[in-house]
């Protein structure tokens, strides 16, 4: 494997165009945001039923604090992850460099790759800022670390199955926004397409409620720990990865 | 050192290449030539294993395109024809990518290839400005340093100087024939005296078939006619015109416009390989003209080129 270059040339290239800055800025303002609403909150209703004779039972930092930040960090990420993927291989294409990138000695996985790990590197950075302010919260309150752990482990996940759709529609494509656009439109729709298993009976409603990014994204912020939602999300990821392969191939086929 | 057999390529329907063969030595320059939307590109992208044929195969140094993709693409430098580049990136930066790319990491080794290309190609200078802020002709020599980094045997360089100004294009060839010896180079060009004046032999291209390979002397041996003869004469032209057409193996007189009273340009074409000038320029003088000017127009690529592409 030779994907180093490739992964630093990416890199390079979104801090040089400033749309890694944009992104994980904008990305960290609405996320701090929701943030400070979610804890003003939690300290108000915390302080109504501070002389409550009965315990309210949801009333804990995990459940009123992290299972909704967590989830709105996902919300976000489907919003602004297309903007990462869509530049990576549409503008190579666009501007005709591709023809430099795959004369150059590296096998298609390299390249593949490469993008891969670079935008995920990207994600990476831009969820951990969040972590600085989880963690300082140790000082006032206690809480399971063990639940943000499972949870960014399952943010990760998400994200890496956002990118993959991504990076494939970005190879199918010379417009960056067309290929931003389907992205969302996809990610979107795996996201809701768990909506209409109430519907469809309980035949289908298995079906819809499996291959909905989404519930298979709940279980992590619970603190739940499930091998099925890990296989779901591989699977996702390396059913992309092989897609955007096949299309690089065929490119070379096809002309 | 560059051997293709048999390719053939099509885009969807349309074929784009059909049955290409060809042979080039060690340390040759060979031209591709032929009109746009011939085939040229595609048999460098084949070549390059940027696309694979839809049957044939060819070798580069050795090594089959199909079965050692990488080693083909580390023995071989390429010029991709319009120069794509990485806008954003600085000349040094671009290079130390490229370097990378080609299997290269140890710093000290990338620095020393990335000087001696800078210095070879002139880019001294803008080393550490951005590749989109520069002018065409530094693009292009950014193109081919990329190209030279690892020293590649093989060099295939696809329309290297077009959208340049004259004396860039003269310093492109120059230089890409100062390349030559160490290196076996493959160009396309539809620009016909540049494949005349860099390149040893040729391979035209028409409609996506190969018409001719050879030198530029063997295809005008080939294909001359006979003898183009330029005149300038003082006299009475039709009386000159009848004495010329006289002399056995003429086989055509014309008189050039345009036509004057007294002196006048004539063209006479003689029968196959016949060098009759010096009874043209006796029977001339014995008549009592003046013969002014006398010039054989040698056959140009531009000619065999035209003769080749419509013969059919």
């Amino acid at each position: 494997m030779n994907l180093y270059p490739v992964f630093k040339k990416e890199l390079k290239t979104y801090f040089i165009s400033p749309i890694a800055y944009v992104v994980i800025l904008i990305f960290n303002v609405i996320t701090g945001f929701i943030f400070y609403a979610l804890f003003a909150y939690y300290s108000l209703i915390s302080m109504r039923y501070a002389g409550y004779p009965y315990p309210y039972f949801t009333l804990t930092p995990e459940e009123m604090l992290i299972r909704p930040l967590f989830h709105n960090m996902a919300v976000t990420s489907l919003f602004v992850l297309p903007l990462l993927t869509m530049r990576l291989f549409s503008e190579e294409k666009r501007i005709g460099t591709i023809e430099l990138l795959f004369t150059y000695p590296l096998k298609d996985p390299d390249i593949y790759w490469g993008k891969f790990l670079s935008c995920f590197f990207i994600f990476f950075i831009m969820i951990l800022i969040p972590s600085f302010y989880i963690f300082i919260l140790e000082k006032w309150i206690n809480y399971d670390k063990m639940v943000i752990l499972n949870s960014y482990f399952g943010l990760l996940l998400l994200g890496a199955s956002f990118i993959s759709i991504g990076i494939f529609i970005s190879s199918l494509t010379e417009s960056q926004v067309v290929s931003a656009i389907i992205t969302f439109g996809i990610s979107l729709l795996f996201w809701i397409i768990g909506w209409i298993s109430e519907i469809v009976g309980p035949k289908y409603a298995k079906f819809f409620e499996f291959i909905s990014i989404y519930t298979h994204y709940e279980n992590f912020p619970k603190g739940i720990f499930d091998t099925r939602d890990l296989v779901f999300y591989l699977s996702i990821i390396l059913f992309f990865s092989f897609l955007t392969l096949r299309i690089l191939i065929s490119k070379k086929y096809r002309g | 050192m560059i051997e293709a057999k048999n390719l053939t390529k099509y885009y969807g329907t349309t074929k784009a290449i059909e049955n290409v063969s060809f042979y080039v030595e060690k340390g040759e320059i060979v031209g591709l030539l032929g009109p746009n939307a011939a085939g040229k590109t595609t048999i460098m992208r084949i070549l390059t294993c940027f696309l694979t044929p839809n049957s044939g195969t060819a070798k580069i140094n050795g090594y089959d395109i199909f079965e050692n993709p990488l080693e083909v693409q580390k023995s071989t430098g390429y010029l991709p024809e319009k120069v794509p580049l990485y806008d954003e990136f600085t000349v040094n930066e671009f290079l130390n990518f490229a370097c990378e790319t080609k299997g290269i990491r140890r710093k000290e080794e990338k620095k020393k290839m990335i000087s001696r290309v800078i210095e070879e190609c002139g880019l001294l200078e803008v080393q550490n400005k951005l590749i989109g802020k520069l002018s065409k002709g530094y693009r292009q020599r950014v193109g081919i340093a990329q190209a030279l980094l690892t020293d590649p045997p093989v060099l295939i360089l696809d329309e290297p100087t077009i959208g340049l100004d004259p004396k860039q294009i003269i310093e492109t060839r120059n230089f890409i024939k100062n390349l030559a010896g160490k290196r076996t180079i493959l160009l396309s060009s539809h620009i016909l005296p540049e494949v005349n004046m860099v390149c040893e032999r040729v391979i035209i291209i028409n409609e996506g078939k190969i018409v001719a390979i050879d030198t530029v002397e063997n295809l005008t041996a080939k294909l001359k006619g006979g003898m183009e003869i330029y005149l300038e004469i003082e006299g009475e032209r039709d009386k000159i015109k009848k004495t010329i057409a006289e002399i056995p193996g003429v086989k055509n007189v014309e008189i050039l416009p345009p036509i004057k009273e007294k002196i006048n340009k004539y063209l006479v074409i003689t029968e196959k390989e016949k060098d009759i000038r010096k009874e043209i320029s006796f029977k001339i003088i014995q008549n009592g003209f003046g013969l002014l000017e006398m010039a054989v127009k040698e056959m140009t690529l531009e000619d065999i080129f035209l003769k080749l592409i419509t013969k059919e």
